[in-house]
């Protein structure tokens, strides 16, 4: 683009105030403070030590011990002697309580980079605790790379198998699924190498497991030569786009489609295959808009129309009237992926593809019924695999995502989005926020009954739970 | 009255405006160059030990511009912070937690010699 769409935004909203005329509505919004309570009880704890906190802030432990074991034979030892309850940790981003405990942490971040690579194969084996941007740094080294990528990259490859997260592509899985093998420590400190021919259930279980079943320390990966792609970015008008999204999830390898509330508009994204000399990434914006979305929420909330009004004259004038308002070609890792400056906390649903557009329409519909609302909602396509706790386990899903700034109230996800995301016949993302238990999840996963008899028989003791998941298996837990 | 208080709220943004302005005028331009950017994303520590702990911990932010993260080497962002926080706030900072960096930036092995040498050599004072 031209101008920025910092600078076209606060251009736009500018023409907005300047055409207001209740000026005591608009005094009275720009007062309002949209921090919620707890945010300021929750960041006033300075002293680290031992306690642990998730990347938004919101889950918290203070735990006996947390530890970073340097090698696999120190992890099995301390695994099996140590007479706390244990739980992992990769880099903290899921908002769920998988990880608090009163006992000890294990931080997986030592057991990181690359073990082995096959090329004759496409395998590559992994420290558990490599995050995702810097296996995909290694791979690309040697040439290779995986067939997708969530937005985010910071994740250890251990938090975000165990938690089933995805990128978008109709075609493409979600990352657990690239497993062909990894290796686990059981509660007694055992060292199993589980593969699907070794261990066909534990194999099948293992790959989505919310570390429930013990601690994986490396994973055999399937991998793809390295590939580019062309990232084109669209603002359309969500009226004009919406019905559309399941010709464009055909149409494109890795398609998205972010409805942005309160304006009409939805952000259009894809990444095809791209051949020829890659140009690079233009200059993340993504953050730079959402600040600027906030700030249209907080000049113009208190009219709807004029918000949209402003927000459409930001497009009419400084967009291009054809064609894509961003475009890219790099490698497919420095395109798909960031590592999101932004803090948020954040609920998401996976919806059976069929249900997919008349939930995003229904969510879409709450949110813009909430003047607060300027978050980008988030819809994405995963293919189907045969993990037993993943959400897309039974075919093809969208993923619908809503998020709140990390200082604001994210209580609505629970009261007024979820059920809506349940109607539908959602599943949760296992690392965001969901309120479900263990009879839900009983009619929502047909091998669920399974996952919680073979955790029962691996680990009798439950050395691995925490109150939270305790919640999650319907087992008492006190501790 | 209604025009004296939509003056009012006029009068507000000019000078919310023009306080801005004033911040921008003053403020360092720390936006990073290509050279910068490029140069993050090769850049390593020559200690063995350090250099496997920026790689798992630190490259995925600090070596990458859209992440908003100080970059490695850009000194000028560095000289920035440090002038207005010290090493010592800086490792604070690191083991705090600040903006998208979690408590003890995706290293929680670290220790604070750990975070004082990352710190310095992101800050391209590496051996000084």
């Amino acid at each position: 683009m031209a101008i920025s769409r910092r600078r076209a935004l606060q251009i736009a909203a500018g023409a907005g105030v300047v055409a207001a005329v209740p000026a005591v509505n608009h005094i009275r919004w720009n007062a309002k403070d949209f921090t919620r309570e707890d945010y300021l009880t929750e960041t006033a704890v300075k002293s680290p030590g031992k306690q642990w906190r998730n990347w938004s802030g919101i889950e918290r432990a203070t735990p006996q011990d947390i530890l970073s074991p340097a090698s696999e034979d120190e992890l099995a030892s301390l695994v099996g002697s140590t007479k706390t309850q244990i739980r992992p940790v990769g880099s903290g981003h899921s908002f769920t309580g998988l990880v608090p405990s009163d006992g000890t942490i294990i931080d997986m971040g030592r057991l990181s980079g690359l073990y082995a690579f096959y090329k004759a194969s496409q395998t590559a084996t992994f420290g558990a605790g490599t995050r995702l941007r810097h296996a995909a740094k290694i791979l690309s080294d040697v040439g290779m790379g995986f067939p997708n990528l969530p937005d985010i990259d910071v994740q250890t490859l251990a938090g975000s198998f165990s938690t089933g997260t995805h990128g978008t592509g109709k075609t493409l899985t979600a990352i657990h699924d690239y497993v062909s093998g990894f290796r686990l420590i059981t509660a007694n400190g055992e060292i199993l190498d589980v593969t699907h021919e070794s261990h066909p259930e534990l194999f099948a279980a293992g790959k989505v497991s919310l570390g429930a079943l013990g601690i994986v320390t490396q994973y055999s990966l399937n991998v793809v030569p390295k590939f580019n792609l062309t990232r084109k970015l669209h603002l359309i008008k969500t009226n004009e786009i919406i019905d559309q999204i399941y010709e464009l999830a055909d149409s494109h390898r890795n398609f998205e489609i972010l409805p942005l509330p309160n304006t009409g508009y939805s952000v259009v994204i894809t990444h095809d295959i791209f051949d020829g000399d890659v140009e690079g990434r233009e200059p993340n914006q993504d953050d730079a808009f959402i600040h600027d979305m906030e700030g249209l929420r907080s000049k113009l909330g208190w009219w709807p129309w004029l918000r949209r009004k402003a927000f459409n004259s930001y497009v009419s004038s400084e967009l291009p009237k054809e064609g894509p308002a961003e475009q890219s070609t790099d490698e497919y890792w420095r395109l798909l992926a960031t590592s999101r400056p932004t803090k948020f906390n954040e609920i998401e649903y996976h919806i059976p593809m069929e249900n997919g557009l008349a939930a995003i329409k229904a969510i879409n519909e709450i949110m813009n019924k909430r003047p607060d609302a300027f978050y980008p909602i988030e819809l994405r396509f995963t293919a189907q695999d045969d993990a037993w706790l993943s959400p897309f386990n039974d075919g093809v899903r969208c993923s619908i995502a809503v998020h709140a700034p990390v200082n604001e109230p994210y209580e609505f996800m629970f009261s007024v989005i979820e059920p809506v995301m349940r109607k539908f016949g959602g599943r949760p993302h296992w690392g965001k926020l969901h309120s479900l238990k263990k009879d839900d999840l009983l009619a929502l996963y047909p091998r669920f009954g399974d996952f919680l008899e073979l955790r029962k028989d691996i680990d009798p003791q439950g050395k691995f739970l925490n109150s939270y998941l305790g919640g999650l298996f319907g087992e008492s837990f006190d501790a | 009255m209604k025009t004296i208080v939509i003056s009012i709220v006029l009068l507000s943004l000019t000078a919310c405006g023009a306080g801005n302005q004033e911040n921008i005028a003053l403020k360092v331009d720390l936006t990073p160059s290509a050279e910068d950017i490029k140069f993050a994303e090769a850049a390593l520590p020559s200690n063995e030990r350090l250099t496997e702990i920026y790689e798992r911990s630190c490259a995925s932010c600090h070596a990458l511009s859209d992440a908003e993260a100080p970059l490695t080497g850009h000194k000028v962002a560095w000289d920035h912070l440090l002038s207005e926080k010290g090493l010592n706030g800086l490792v604070t900072s690191a083991k705090m937690g600040i903006n998208a960096m979690p408590a003890m930036g995706y290293c929680l092995d670290c220790s604070d010699e750990d975070f004082a040498a990352l710190i310095e050599f992101m800050a391209n004072r590496e051996g000084s």
